[in-house]
């Protein structure tokens, strides 16, 4: 049985050649984290304070203003639904008068850090939904303004949960940066199909597959790790 | 002459709610005096959590006067009304403590908010955290979290948090509604102790007789937004007047024992 394995095609025809391969990848890894770290840094900063928005100008919340929640929330519901892929050519222009070129690395964070920004808005409203209206009375009652309330009880009162929607907004960015490789972004997407795929040499493909599962697994447990300890608090 | 603390001169509040007007509070008048403890009952929907949330502009009038140790609080703008919010605890039936603070922080916060006000040095607010923690029975709980706390402790902290400013009144809505009968006569003796020895008047919300009984000086009665009774507590339970208060007279008499359930 393991011979039959060993004597499979895919191991033999397609001898990897580490002296070439180990740098490419040890690029595309470091790329992926790069592309990826960035997104997170801008689109998380960015869709935190796009979600307390929304959620402040809710009605009947602390800055409650139904047009320009409206007004938001329509803009988010519009970008969020758009196959990635397809938003990236969308906004070329964009990423061109902003970053001075559609290609490369720095290009693909500019839409990853526009779609990043919409899904963590999202995610931070629904946590900050949530929240017992009652502690915010507590707040007010103590002599709190709104906006004291909203970072010194509100926020700390959600951070558990927003923690675990951040580990999976990750994850969402790990699949963009994939893409991103289609405008010459690079990383680990790239990689997988510039050797693995077109070269017919799956092995290739497989690595790049645990590599990126290795990320995703680190960084889940880290999150589940903070937030449970959050947790036990509250 | 004791002086009026809280005092509601025609008084009204309305909700709208899906574009129908509900008149929560109508033309009330009360005085509320230094030191007392005061209690409101009424059925369900009365009004009784409005009128107390209007004292410290939690609910906003929309015609009359709410005079708050001497000053009117209606239309107030923010930083006169943070000032009078440092002089006014409130505790409530599901205590709304900070989960993601330590008791410790949750009797800090309000100093922190109110720290021009009350003008500490770093240690003389640690020490009155301490001294607090002390004083409503929670020694070596400062570093716990709510989440690990019992019904009564969370009360506990919840009081100490309203205590935490030093205020002239503390308002208390249905604050041992969530808790079991020995747990409620500990939290009625500590409120009694903070009436004697704090000084602090008392306005508080209950359904049960016993609590009115145990501690409040006068009690209101208050039905369909309207004040309908107003006296010491023997006087509204011996001789009750409106129908309202009747009927409660009647119903506490028939949970207190006096009589049995006539089907
Ligand atoms: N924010 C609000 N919006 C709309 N209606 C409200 C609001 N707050 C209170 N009401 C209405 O006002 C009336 C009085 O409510 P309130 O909470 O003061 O009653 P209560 O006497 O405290 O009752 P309970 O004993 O059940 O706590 C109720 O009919 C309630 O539905
Ligand atoms: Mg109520």
């Amino acid at each position: 049985m393991f011979n039959l394995l060993v004597q499979l095609p895919i191991w033999q025809s397609n001898k990897i050649d580490w002296d070439t391969m180990t740098p490419a990848l040890l690029q595309a890894i470091s790329e992926t984290l790069y592309m990826v770290s960035i997104t997170l840094a801008i689109g998380g900063v960015c869709g935190l304070i796009l979600g307390c928005v929304l959620w402040c100008t809710r009605k009947g919340s602390l800055f409650s203003n139904p047009p320009i929640y409206r007004v938001l929330e329509f803009v988010v519901n519009l970008i969020r639904p758009v196959p990635f892929i397809i938003f990236l050519s969308a906004v070329q222009p964009a990423t061109i008068a902003v970053v001075g070129t559609s290609l490369g690395t720095n290009a693909a964070i500019f839409p990853m850090a526009i779609f990043c920004t919409m899904a963590t808005s999202r995610i931070v409203e629904q946590s900050l939904i949530n929240v017992d209206y009652g502690v915010i009375e507590a707040s007010f009652a103590v002599g709190a303004s709104r906006i004291r309330t909203l970072f010194e009880v509100v926020i700390p009162e959600v951070l558990p949960p927003l923690i675990l929607g951040y580990a999976f907004i990750f994850i969402g960015i790990m699949d963009m940066s994939a893409m991103a490789g289609t405008i010459g972004g690079g990383g680990l997407g790239d990689f997988a199909i510039q050797y693995g795929y077109n070269k017919f040499n799956p092995v290739i493909t497989w690595i790049s597959v645990v590599i990126i599962l290795i990320i995703v697994q680190c960084v889940q447990q880290l999150a589940n790790f903070i937030s449970r300890k959050l947790l036990s608090r509250n | 002459m004791t002086q009026n603390i809280v005092s509601f001169q025609n008084v009204n509040k309305r909700f709208k709610v899906k574009k129908q007007i509900f008149q929560a509070i109508k033309n009330l008048s009360l005085d509320i005096k230094q030191g007392e403890i005061f209690g409101i009952v009424g059925r369900s929907g009365a009004g009784k959590s409005t009128l107390i949330r209007l004292i410290n502009a939690l609910e906003k009038v929309d015609s009359g006067n709410v005079i708050v140790d001497g000053q009117n609080i209606v239309n107030l703008e923010f930083s006169k009304l943070k000032n009078i919010r440092k002089n006014i605890g409130i505790i409530f039936q599901h205590f709304n403590l900070f989960n993601s603070k330590t008791v410790y922080k949750n009797i800090e916060f309000p100093m922190r908010i109110q720290a021009k006000n009350l003008n500490l040095s770093d240690k003389a607010k640690h020490e009155r955290i301490m001294e607090l923690i002390k004083f409503v029975g929670l020694s070596g709980y400062e570093k716990s979290y709510p989440k690990a706390l019992s019904g009564g402790q969370k009360q506990r902290v919840g009081i100490a948090r309203a205590l935490a400013t030093n205020p002239k009144v503390l308002l208390a809505d249905e604050a041992t509604s969530a808790l079991d009968p020995e747990t409620t006569v500990e939290i009625m003796k500590l409120l009694k102790k903070i009436n004697q020895e704090l000084g602090v008047t008392i306005i508080l919300i209950t359904h049960t007789i016993s609590v009115v009984r145990l501690i409040c000086q006068r009690i209101a009665v208050m039905s369909h937004g309207q004040l309908v009774e107003l006296g010491s507590f023997k006087t509204v339970f011996q001789s009750p007047k409106s129908s309202a208060a009747k009927s409660l007279v009647e119903t506490f008499k028939i949970l207190e024992g006096f009589g049995g359930l006539d089907v």
